[in-house]
C-alpha cells in the first residue's frame, strides 16, 4: 500500500448526498437497513480522479473500481456514527474484486498508511511487511496482506505489468516506460528504485544521476 | 477392461470407435453430444441391461419419412432397393445400427479367454438391443475352451460394475449373482433410485421365508447396522471411504446414530462436522451424494467377496466405475479434489482391484484435479464435438492448463474462456482496434462501432445527472472510438483482468489523433 491524499469533497455532495443520506437515516427502519442506500455512486468518478484511476489498496491502476467505505456500515449502523456511509471522507476508491473480498475486515486506511509499512520483493512481486509497522497497524496490516501479499488476483495484474515494463519492444525501449509503471504502479516503481539491477540500462543510468 | 467401443447408427452418433484407457477415460462436450449416452451403452455392453431409458437407433429426417412404407425386413437385412432414398440423403436400408465392444481381462484366467467380443444388434420387431454371444477372437490363456462354458457369466472380465447416474440412482452388476449364460445377466443388475440406496429396497421372491427378500439394506439400516457391530470390516471400510472422498474443508467422520423425526422409529446414521452432530438425511446435497457413493462402494464390493466365497469363486480383479459428472452438487474446492479421492477410495479398499473409470463432465475444476495423476499411458480424455449430422470423438492429449481460465479457454471446453461473453466480445473490439493501428491489418472500424452498439454502455457522466435531454445514445454517437472501446471494457472487464495492460498503452495514447483512424 501507499499513502494517499485525502481527495477533496466535490461540488454538489453536501446536497446531493450527506444532506439526502442524513435524511434517509432520520427514518427509524433504515437504521438497521442491510445496506444504506447508495447516493454515492454517481460521484465514483469524481473518486477515481481523485485516486489517479489507482486502487487505494492494490495501488496499481483500475479504470472501472467501486466506492469503497472505508469504515463499513456494517459497524456504525445504528450508531451516532452512521452518516459515515455518506461521508466524502469515509470513501476510498478500490478494485471491484478487493472491495468485496474485504467485506467489513478493519485493513489499514490508505489515507494514513505510512509508504514504508510495506516492501514489494522482487521478482516474486510479492508485497510483505516491514518492520515499520507499528504495533497498533500490525493487525489490520495482516488483515490487508491476506489479498495484497501474493493472492492470485492481485499477482497476476502486476505480473502483467511487471512484464510489460521488462518486456523490449522491437526498437529496444521498453514495452512500457518507467513513467507509465510509475503512473500506474507506483509499487512496482519503487520496488524499481530499490533494486536497481531490474532497471533497464537507461533508466539506471537516469537513476544515478538522479533524473529517474 | 473394456478395451474398445465401436457405434453405428445408435443414438445421436452415425458411426465412432473409441479406445479406451486402463484407469481413467474423461468424456467432455457440450449438452446434448452424447456423454452420458456412451456411459448407458457401456452399461449395456458390460451387463446386458439398461440402466434407464435404452439407447434407440439412430435416425434421420429422410429416414422417419419412410416410416411408413419401408418394411422392417428391408431395413434390417439391409436389403432394401434404395427406392426410398432421398436427394442426397439416407435410405432407411442404410442405417443398420450396432454396438461392439472388446473387453480383456487383466490377467490370464483359467478357462476365460483374454479378449472377448461383445456385439449387439437392434430388433426392429421388439424394438430391442439383442446381444450375441460371447465371441472370442483372440487365443485364452493356454486352455481349451468348451464351447458351453462360454456363455458362462464368469468369463466376463468385468465382474462388478458401479454406475453413478447423473439423476442420483445409481446401478451395479455383480457377475457373482448371475446363474450363467447371457439370459440370466439382468438378475445381476441392480438399479436403485437415489430414494432406495438410502431407504432400502425388496423384491417379491417366493423361494424366501416371507416371501420376500432384501436386494438391500440401504445406506440408512446398513451404516447403522455396521456401526453397531463395533469394528466391523464394513464399518473401517466405510470410514475410511467417506475420509478419502470428504471435502477439503469438513472430513466425513461418522457420529453416533440418532432418531430424527418423531414417528420415523429408525436409527439414523449421523456425521460428526465442526458445527455438531448432522443426520445424513438432513446433509447436503454434495455431502448425501459423497455418503450414497461411498455406501455403495463399499456395499458393493463386500457383496461380491461374500458371494464370491459363497460361489467358491475368486473375487474379481477388474472393477468398471461410471460416474456421470462427478461434479453434481459439489463445491468447487471439492471438485478438485473429488475424482483422484474416489480412485484412491477403491484402492483403500480393494487394493489388489483394476479399477478402470468412466467419466463425464462439463467441470473444468474436474479435469484441473487429474493435472497431477493423468498419465498418457493409464488415461484419455475425449472431446465430443458435433460432426455434421453426427458426433464424432477427438481424442485430446491432456495438457496441464495451470487453472480453470485455462481449462475453459482450451479446445476441451470448446475455447468458452473464463470471462462473460459481453468481456470477450469487448475484448474482441479491443483488439480489433488496436490491430487497425497497424498499416497492414485493414480492419472495418464501421463494423466494430456497430459491434460496440451492442454491449452494454457507461453510465451517463455526473454533469448529465440533471439534464434530462442529454441521452446515452445520442452522446455515445459523438465520442471517437477509442473511448467507446474503453467504456465497453470498463463495462465488462475487471480491473484486475490483465487484458487492461494490453488495452492501457493504446488508451494512454488517446490525444495522439493516430489512435482513432
Amino acid at each position: 500500500m501507499k499513502r494517499f491524499a485525502p481527495v477533496p469533497r466535490p461540488w454538489g455532495w453536501q446536497k446531493h448526498v450527506l444532506n439526502c443520506g442524513r435524511a434517509w437515516l432520520k427514518v427509524a427502519a433504515n437504521l438497521s437497513a442491510e445496506r444504506p442506500r447508495d447516493l454515492w455512486s454517481p460521484y465514483r468518478d469524481r473518486l477515481a480522479a481523485g485516486f489517479g484511476e489507482l486502487c487505494g489498496y492494490t495501488v496499481m491502476w483500475t479504470p472501472n473500481g467501486t466506492v469503497d467505505h472505508h469504515v463499513p456500515w456494517v459497524m456504525v449502523k445504528g450508531t451516532a456514527k452512521a452518516d459515515l456511509a455518506y461521508q466524502w471522507s469515509n470513501l476510498r476508491y478500490s478494485d471491484g474484486w478487493f472491495n468485496s473480498a474485504r467485506g467489513s475486515t478493519d485493513v489499514p486506511d490508505p489515507y494514513t498508511v505510512s509508504d514504508d509499512w510495506f516492501e514489494l520483493l522482487l521478482p516474486s512481486l510479492e508485497l510483505v511487511a516491514t518492520a515499520s509497522v507499528p504495533a497498533s497497524e500490525v493487525d489490520r496490516v495482516n488483515a490487508a496482506l491476506r489479498w495484497l501479499g501474493k493472492d492470485g488476483r492481485v499477482i497476476k495484474k502486476r505480473h502483467a505489468l511487471w512484464l510489460a515494463y521488462r518486456s523490449l519492444d522491437p526498437d529496444g525501449t521498453p514495452g512500457m516506460s518507467f513513467a507509465q509503471i510509475e503512473r500506474w504502479a507506483p509499487l512496482i516503481a519503487r520496488a524499481l528504485r530499490n533494486n536497481a539491477k531490474f532497471l533497464h540500462p537507461a533508466d539506471r543510468a537516469r537513476l544515478l544521476a538522479g533524473t529517474l | 477392461m473394456i478395451r474398445r467401443l465401436t457405434l453405428k447408427d445408435v443414438g445421436p452418433i452415425r458411426e465412432l470407435l473409441l479406445s479406451f484407457a486402463s484407469r481413467v477415460n474423461v468424456f467432455t462436450g457440450n449438452n446434448g453430444l452424447g456423454k452420458t449416452f456412451i456411459l448407458d451403452v457401456l452399461w449395456w455392453v458390460l451387463t446386458t441391461t439398461w440402466a434407464g431409458e435404452k439407447v434407440f437407433p439412430w435416425r434421420s429426417p429422410e429416414v422417419d419419412a419412410l416410416d411408413k412404407w419401408q418394411t422392417s425386413d428391408d431395413i434390417g437385412s439391409g436389403r432394401g432397393d434404395g427406392s426410398g432414398r432421398g436427394d442426397g440423403g439416407v435410405s432407411a436400408a442404410d442405417v443398420d445400427p450396432g454396438i461392439e465392444a472388446i473387453l480383456t481381462a487383466r490377467e490370464a484366467q483359467a478357462l476365460a479367454p483374454d479378449e472377448l467380443v461383445v456385439r449387439g444388434a437392434w430388433r426392429w420387431e421388439s424394438q430391442e438391443w439383442v446381444r450375441t454371444p460371447w465371441a472370442h477372437d483372440r487365443k485364452t490363456a493356454g486352455h481349451v475352451i468348451a464351447p458351453g462354458l462360454l456363455d458362462e457369466a464368469r468369463l466376463s472380465p468385468q465382474s462388478l460394475v458401479i454406475y453413478a447416474r447423473i439423476d442420483g440412482s445409481y446401478a451395479v452388476w455383480d457377475a457373482c449373482f448371475t446363474q450363467g449364460g447371457l439370459d440370466s445377466f439382468a438378475e445381476a443388475a441392480l438399479v436403485l433410485s437415489s430414494t432406495e440406496i438410502w431407504d432400502g429396497k425388496e423384491e417379491s421372491d417366493p423361494q424366501v421365508a416371507g416371501g420376500k427378500r432384501t436386494v438391500i439394506g440401504g445406506l440408512i439400516a446398513d451404516w447403522v447396522s455396521w456401526q453397531q457391530r463395533g469394528r466391523s470390516a464394513e464399518f473401517e471400510a466405510l470410514r475410511r471411504v467417506l475420509h478419502a472422498l470428504s471435502s477439503p474443508d469438513e472430513p466425513l467422520v461418522p457420529g453416533a446414530p440418532t432418531r430424527v423425526h418423531l414417528r420415523d422409529r429408525r436409527d439414523i446414521p449421523t456425521l460428526a462436522t465442526s458445527f455438531g452432530v448432522v443426520p445424513v438425511t438432513l446433509a447436503s446435497a454434495g455431502i448425501r451424494r459423497a455418503l450414497a457413493l461411498a455406501y455403495l462402494i463399499v456395499w458393493a464390493w463386500t457383496e461380491h467377496l461374500q458371494a464370491a466365497k459363497q460361489r467358491r469363486q475368486r473375487p474379481t480383479q477388474d472393477v468398471v466405475l461410471l460416474i456421470d459428472e462427478p461434479e453434481l452438487h459439489l463445491h468447487p474446492a471439492w471438485q478438485r479434489v473429488f475424482l483422484p479421492a474416489v480412485l484412491r477410495a477403491m484402492g483403500m479398499i480393494a487394493p489388489n482391484v483394476a479399477v478402470q473409470l468412466f467419466t463425464a463432465t462439463h467441470s473444468p475444476m474436474v479435469l484441473a484435479s487429474l493435472e497431477s495423476v493423468f498419465r498418457d499411458e493409464l488415461d484419455r480424455l475425449y472431446v465430443l464435438e458435433r460432426d455434421g449430422r453426427s458426433i464424432c470423438a477427438n481424442e485430446q492429449t491432456f495438457g496441464k492448463e495451470g487453472d480453470v481460465s485455462n481449462w475453459l479457454a482450451s479446445e476441451v471446453f470448446g475455447g468458452v474462456g473464463g470471462r462473460s461473453r459481453e468481456a470477450e466480445l469487448a475484448i474482441d473490439a479491443a483488439m480489433d482496434f488496436m490491430a487497425a493501428r497497424e498499416p497492414a491489418a485493414e480492419r472495418n472500424l464501421a463494423a466494430l462501432s456497430e459491434r460496440l452498439r451492442e454491449l452494454p454502455r457507461s453510465e451517463p457522466p455526473l454533469s448529465s445527472l440533471d439534464d434530462p435531454s442529454t441521452t446515452e445514445e445520442h452522446s455515445d454517437a459523438a465520442r471517437p472510438l477509442v473511448e467507446r472501446v474503453h467504456d465497453a471494457l470498463k463495462r465488462t472487464l475487471p480491473g484486475h483482468d490483465a487484458f487492461w495492460i494490453q488495452w492501457i498503452l493504446t488508451w494512454d495514447r488517446r490525444s495522439d489523433p493516430s489512435v482513432d483512424p
